[in-house]
């Protein structure tokens, strides 16, 4: 596991509706919690190999709850 | 050089724009738009737009800037006409003619339009657009008798969104039940108690055959014999690909749609498409499929900009998924529903349901309401090509 372009992964859980999107798209990131059927993160610093994934899922997003940030130090 | 045309400013055709700035391609990219409007985002308009609650800027696909911060020439309100794949050029409704060195065709669907067996269809509004929604949602006032025609998603939303502005909410639905034709009479069933326990009237085996327009309230006839007042009528009829300015192109047309292959490429050489108009080949179903679905619209535009530039190792493929939220019903479909031959409800209440389908012995798609886990483990044990047996034996 490698986050050496220092960045994590974010999910507005006001916005998220529960689309499941993200967590059909990368399954090792996102996860839905049961209860709120809204996604999780269950991999908040992924692996480099897996940004392009996860920038996709962000623009797959139907409601615009994910985002990358630049990790605070 | 003349770059590549987009042909509709849909979500396909807006993520169609961004993946080929994604992949390095730096010459002229032109995003050719039907409407006068920046490209916005559909999904909302039968929730949250119609409600009030996202204003015209919160639809947008992207900030205003954004086109030209990444070099893309945004035409709006120029409509493609006619394509020559010989000489490669888009003719417009201006008389202008694009060139292009590689075309995306992303025109998605118009709604399906009303006519009633006798009579004008005069002030029946629609939903497709965002002027759609605007014109509609002045009309939905607390108290206000609203008539929807048509119980497919689109229609069962409207009612709902209708609903919960207040009004007094009617539906009318030529087969037997709500959905029925997409899931099936039973899972209909359950749809039709949804909304009728919140006091939506929902006419099935039924249909509107004249309406009588009187200063702005309309009177429906129904086959049946019944008769419906309304402030408002809605038609929810489905939709209708836009493909029929492509007629005499040459370009191969079938399934509503436009013929792609596995990769998205249509008939004529350095043409792709994306969207509500792609039959493609779905390999994993083994069968050519046309989606009109929003995920499907964001990955195929992509993915239909890559196979522009030869960049796709591996074909389009996977499960078709679409969501429908009506009141606290938070349904997610995944897979292939059309042709399928055997269903099983797994488990429904009052507030959830589980219903899978199947052909030939596999299992080709599930409709989860209100059940996140359920939708997940359907969705793998699809892409897995499951025996249908053993999943109605363990999915739940």
């Amino acid at each position: 596991m490698e986050n050496k372009l220092g960045w994590e992964v974010f999910i507005d859980h006001q916005a998220c509706q529960g689309y499941a999107c993200c967590v059909m798209a990368v399954p090792s990131v996102f996860d839905l919690d049961d209860d709120s059927g809204k996604a999780v993160v269950i991999e908040s610093h992924p692996d480099d190999s897996l940004r392009v994934a996860v920038e996709g899922a962000v623009r797959g997003c139907p409601v615009h709850a994910i985002t990358i940030r630049r990790r605070s130090p | 050089m003349n770059g590549v045309v987009i042909v509709g400013a849909s979500v396909a055709g807006v993520h169609a724009a961004e993946a080929l700035r994604d992949a390095g391609f730096d010459r002229p990219v032109t995003l050719l738009s039907a409407e006068t409007d920046l490209p916005y985002d559909r999904p909302p308009l039968s929730k949250s737009a119609l409600r009030g609650e996202a204003s015209k800027s919160q639809l947008l696909l992207r900030p205003e800037g954004w086109y030209q911060q990444h070099g893309i020439d945004l035409v709006l309100g120029r409509r493609a006409r006619q394509l020559d794949p010989q000489r490669k050029s888009v003719l417009l409704d201006s008389g202008a003619e694009l060139g292009y060195d590689g075309l995306i065709l992303a025109t998605g669907a118009a709604a399906r339009s009303f006519e009633p067996v006798h009579g004008e269809s005069a002030d029946v509004y629609r939903l497709r657009t965002a002027d759609d929604c605007a014109r509609l949602r002045d009309r939905l006032v607390p108290g206000a008798r609203v008539l929807v025609i048509g119980a497919g998603f689109l229609g069962l939303e409207v009612a709902a969104t209708a609903h919960e502005i207040g009004g007094e909410v009617s539906i009318v639905e030529l087969g037997p039940a709500p959905l029925a034709m997409a899931l099936g009479v039973d899972v209909g069933q359950w749809f039709k108690r949804l909304h009728e326990s919140h006091g939506v009237a929902v006419h099935c085996d039924n249909s509107v055959t004249a309406i009588d327009v009187r200063r702005d309230r309309s009177r429906a006839y129904l086959r049946d014999g019944g008769v419906i007042d309304a402030d408002v009528v809605v038609a929810a009829l489905g939709a209708v690909p836009m493909v029929q300015w492509l007629a005499g192109s040459g370009l191969e047309l079938a399934g509503g749609g436009v013929r792609c292959d596995a990769y998205l490429r249509t008939s004529a050489a350095d043409v792709v498409a994306a969207g509500d108009i792609a039959y493609w080949d779905n390999e994993l179903y083994g069968s050519y499929m046309r989606v009109e679905h929003w995920t499907n619209a964001v990955e195929q535009g992509a993915f239909a900009a890559r196979s522009l530039l030869g960049a796709n190792e591996r074909p389009y493929v996977g499960p078709p998924y679409f969501w429908t939220d009506q009141f606290a019903a938070k349904t997610r479909t995944v897979g292939y529903l059309d042709g399928v031959d055997a269903i099983s409800i797994q488990r429904q209440d009052d507030h959830s349901l589980v219903a899978l389908y199947g052909r030939g012995d596999v299992l080709r798609a599930a409709v989860c309401v209100n059940a996140p886990r359920s939708l997940l483990s359907c969705r793998r044990a699809i892409t897995e090509r499951a025996p249908w047996r053993a999943a109605i034996e363990s999915l739940y």
